[in-house]
């Protein structure tokens, strides 16, 4: 009879109990006993790159990686070089370093690492035709031999001062060769995995969604993993990540959103591990252009900011505030003596609106100019350009705001994008660096040396470039910080850059676990081995 | 028949190649370098950026890259993508499943609502509840999906704790609250729709002999009225589940669900063109495949669309 009445009526049904469901649906996600877990979820805000050391280098791939391989050496809490799967290493003269390799390291699938796998897993990072993105810590590398039974000499073509940081990073991360071979140019995706000698070993990747991990019964060490499983799920959504955290969902989120520190700050049942970073935000002059080409004009603009107040109204803990240098103390390294002694001596700025005016009419810029910051979207740049638009708007100077997208503020930050005449397409430009490791030069060297690409200043003194090479050609400490501080005299001078902050790393958690290991170089160093419940 | 639908396949394998070429012009119209974005601007050696421009054969010209692209997707094959290192094909093999659902249990959900609260409208028209359920479809047409999806996930995940507040795969209870904020804008137009076509259907010469007959007011309503108010309904929902798909990438977005919106979006962000050219091509193509299917309908229905 009336078949479309009693569909209706069955999809009213099916409505209503569609709605029933849906209010009685409420469980605990949050209250599972913390004991009972064998799976610790960490939020990442991004998708990895690969499973692969070599393509280990940024915030979300590194994390995963980490867990699965080690590297010859490692960096501890205060950013010193330990043993790892080297057990000693030293300094045999300018160029020659070597290593010896421990002979009791087992792979995840039970097999022994050899001296072949060692050598086998860096020269793959060296091989310009794997296309690493660590490739280039080989640049100056001439040769890397076996020596003896369990010993690897490396040799360099030339005086390097920054090549005793690479065997604590990614690139002299130790892979199974028997596996990498066997998996060819699937090793690193979902169905090539990767086996290494870490304290947890690779289950399963679903792109975009998750990577599973799981204990490495095998592991040579010590202890292995607290939690048999770790789960990394990707999250790109800020306020999901965070929402996620707050409701248990995950438990762990490893750089949480600056924005939303205060959201984190003000949960009870989240805590935050924090520590000083290598970074810097910065804001660099084009000086390639008028009239930031002049240095007066660039003197008085840094006197007119007040960074001050904006450190105190719109940094407070996304960071550390800034100096003249263009790093924290952070990448003082093991030189952390003579350097805070050059830093409590620099320069201080000083914050002076009448003087910057004085400057800018005896630069013959009395009436002021207009010009553009160029920024991507991030909130915290955002408003740091629009508290440096209202404070030059006191000395007469109108500033733009130009957002960008971060992908084509990357291309202008690097020089990717020129305009008609082959130069750097922006005014000012609101960026970060990052060094890769705790060296005093780690920051200066990118952004200071003439015709470097990630010195977005475009800056070039020929007598600081040519000391900032030498020092990196001499391994004599003393001698080195001499140089860089000549250097940095010069260049505190002409202020290619204002400094706004240094930016501190964060890790989000679940306030009932504790103990992720982590430091200032994290990006190589993050560990989830001991985390566990508090008890 | 079949010369109609060949016809029509024909026609879309044109729109397909005007649209690839679009797509392909697209992602190389925005200032970005796909290199630069790969290494993230850390210090990599200039040979490494060679060899991978060289991999990618973003060395070559334009019209080339063409080429090997459009190539390649005649074969099945998208090409790899930049930032996975992976085949695109593989990449939205992974996916697809869940965007798929999605859309499917959004389009579901918003029919059994939809239809339901447009006839009670049409039926009860002018009076508190149709005034009600008007202004509330109203809100919901005009609040954008992401926004929606954001309250939703902070209301019944984070205050009321009902719901998690990601989708990972383990049960559909996950897959409710972003199936609620993608079906919320299609309640909203398939219910004005249902209610227009209604009003319409019961104020026809049919309905009022159907009721001086005697027959159940409930009959009336449902095997007449509804019966013939069904073929605009199902053009606006099928237009409306190709919209879904767009939509579906923000909801993804929004609850972490790893679907090709996610895949798009990132791909957008890095400038990873073969994963932007393939699921946009994809999306394109299920929305046309969606438009023949209703044409196709049509036709079957009525004679006269076949002759035109």
């Amino acid at each position: 009879m009336n078949r479309f009445s009693r569909i209706l009526a069955l999809i009213m049904c099916a409505a209503m109990m569609f709605t029933l469901l849906t209010a009685c649906g409420g469980g605990d996600t949050s209250g599972e006993a913390a004991a009972e877990k064998d799976t610790f979820t960490i939020a990442l805000d991004s998708d990895i790159v690969k499973l692969d050391p070599a393509f280990a280098y940024d915030f979300t791939t590194n994390p995963v990686v980490n867990q699965i391989t080690q590297g010859l050496l490692v960096f501890d809490e205060e950013n010193q070089l330990q043993p790892m799967l080297a057990s000693s290493w030293e300094q045999v003269d300018d160029v020659t370093y070597v290593y010896q390799i421990r002979d009791d390291v087992t792979f995840s699938d039970g097999s022994a690492m050899t001296m072949d796998d060692v050598l086998y897993s860096l020269e793959r990072i060296a091989n310009p035709d794997t296309a690493s993105y660590l490739g280039w810590m080989y640049d100056n590398v001439a040769s890397m031999e076996q020596t003896g039974d369990w010993e690897l000499t490396v040799t360099l073509a030339a005086p390097d001062a920054t090549w005793q940081y690479v065997p604590g990073t990614t690139a002299c991360h130790v892979i199974s060769k028997a596996h990498a071979e066997a998996a060819g140019d699937q090793l690193g995706t979902p169905e090539g995995g990767l086996i290494g000698t870490g304290p947890y070993k690779f289950v399963s990747w679903q792109n975009g969604t998750s990577v599973e991990l799981t204990r490495n019964e095998n592991y040579w060490g010590e202890d292995a993993g607290y939690f048999e499983n770790l789960t990394f799920k990707i999250i790109t959504e800020d306020t999901t990540r965070v929402t996620a955290l707050q409701t248990g969902d995950v438990d762990c989120t490893v750089a949480p959103p600056e924005n939303m520190l205060d959201v984190i700050a003000g949960d009870e049942n989240l805590s935050m591990t924090s520590s000083s970073g290598f970074g810097v935000t910065f804001l660099a002059f084009n000086t390639q252009k008028a009239p930031f080409d002049n240095a007066a004009v660039r003197n008085a603009i840094y006197t007119a900011i007040d960074l001050e107040t904006i450190y105190s109204s719109l940094i407070k803990s996304a960071g550390e505030a800034s100096t003249p240098l263009p790093n924290s103390a952070a990448l003082f390294g093991s030189e952390a003596d003579a350097w805070t002694e050059y830093a409590a001596n620099a320069p201080a700025h000083t914050y002076d609106v009448e003087a910057a005016k004085a400057m800018l009419a005896e630069a013959g810029y009395a009436d002021g100019f207009e010009c553009t910051i160029t920024i991507n979207d991030n909130s915290l740049r955002n408003s740091m350009a629009l508290a440096i638009q209202e404070q030059l708007s006191q000395v007469g100077i109108t500033v733009n705001i130009n957002k960008v997208s971060t992908d084509e503020h990357t291309a202008l930050q690097f020089g990717e994008i020129l305009d008609a005449n082959g130069l750097r397409d922006y005014d000012m430009l609101m960026a970060g660096w990052e060094a890769d490791y705790p060296d005093p030069s780690g920051n200066l060297v990118p952004l200071c040396q003439g015709g470097n690409s990630s010195n977005a200043a475009a800056y070039n003194n020929e007598e600081a470039t040519n000391l900032i090479n030498q020092q990196l050609q001499l391994s004599d400490p003393v001698a080195r910080n001499d140089m860089m501080f000549q250097a940095l005299d010069i260049i505190m001078a002409e202020t290619p850059y204002i400094y706004m902050y240094y930016p501190v790393k964060n890790i989000a958690m679940n306030a009932a676990y504790e103990g992720v290991t982590m430091n200032a170089s994290w990006i190589w160093n993050i560990h989830f081995q001991d985390v566990h419940p508090v008890a | 028949m079949g010369k109609f639908i060949l016809k029509r396949l024909g026609q879309m394998v044109l729109v397909l190649i005007a649209v690839s070429v679009l797509i392909f012009a697209m992602v190389r119209i925005t200032p970005s370098d796909p290199v630069a974005s790969m290494t993230n601007g850390k210090n990599v050696s200039e040979e490494t950026k060679q060899e991978l421009r060289a991999h990618y054969n973003l060395d070559k010209s334009y019209p080339e890259q063409y080429a090997i692209w459009i190539t390649g997707v005649f074969q099945g094959e998208f090409g790899e993508s930049f930032t996975y290192k992976q085949d695109v094909d593989f990449l939205i093999g992974e996916r697809i499943g869940t965007t798929l659902t999605l859309v499917l249990m959004s389009g579901l959900l918003a029919i059994l609502i939809a239809i339901p609260v447009g006839v009670i409208s049409a039926v009860k028209m002018n009076t508190w509840l149709d005034k009600l359920l008007s202004t509330l479809t109203l809100i919901f047409v005009a609040s954008p999906v992401f926004l929606t999806a954001l309250v939703l996930m902070l209301v019944f995940a984070l205050e009321l704790k009902w719901f998690p507040a990601i989708y990972q795969g383990n049960s559909i209870k996950e897959m409710i609250l972003p199936a609620i904020a993608l079906a919320m804008n299609m309640v909203a137009l398939t219910s004005r729709i249902t209610r227009t076509t209604m009003i319409e259907q019961l104020n026809s010469d049919y309905i009022r002999t159907a009721t001086a007959k005697g027959l159940p007011r409930s009959r009336v309503i449902v095997t007449y009225a509804l019966k013939n108010a069904l073929i605009p309904i199902i053009t606006v929902t099928s237009v409306q589940i190709g919209t879904m798909l767009v939509g579906a990438v923000l909801v993804e977005s929004v609850f972490a669900m790893g679907g090709l919106g996610d895949l798009l979006i990132s791909g957008i962000k890095s400038a990873d063109y073969p994963v932007v050219q393939g699921v946009t091509l994809l999306m394109v193509t299920i929305f046309l495949v969606i438009n023949l299917l209703v044409d196709i309908l049509y036709a079957v229905l009525d004679p006269r669309i076949r002759m035109k």
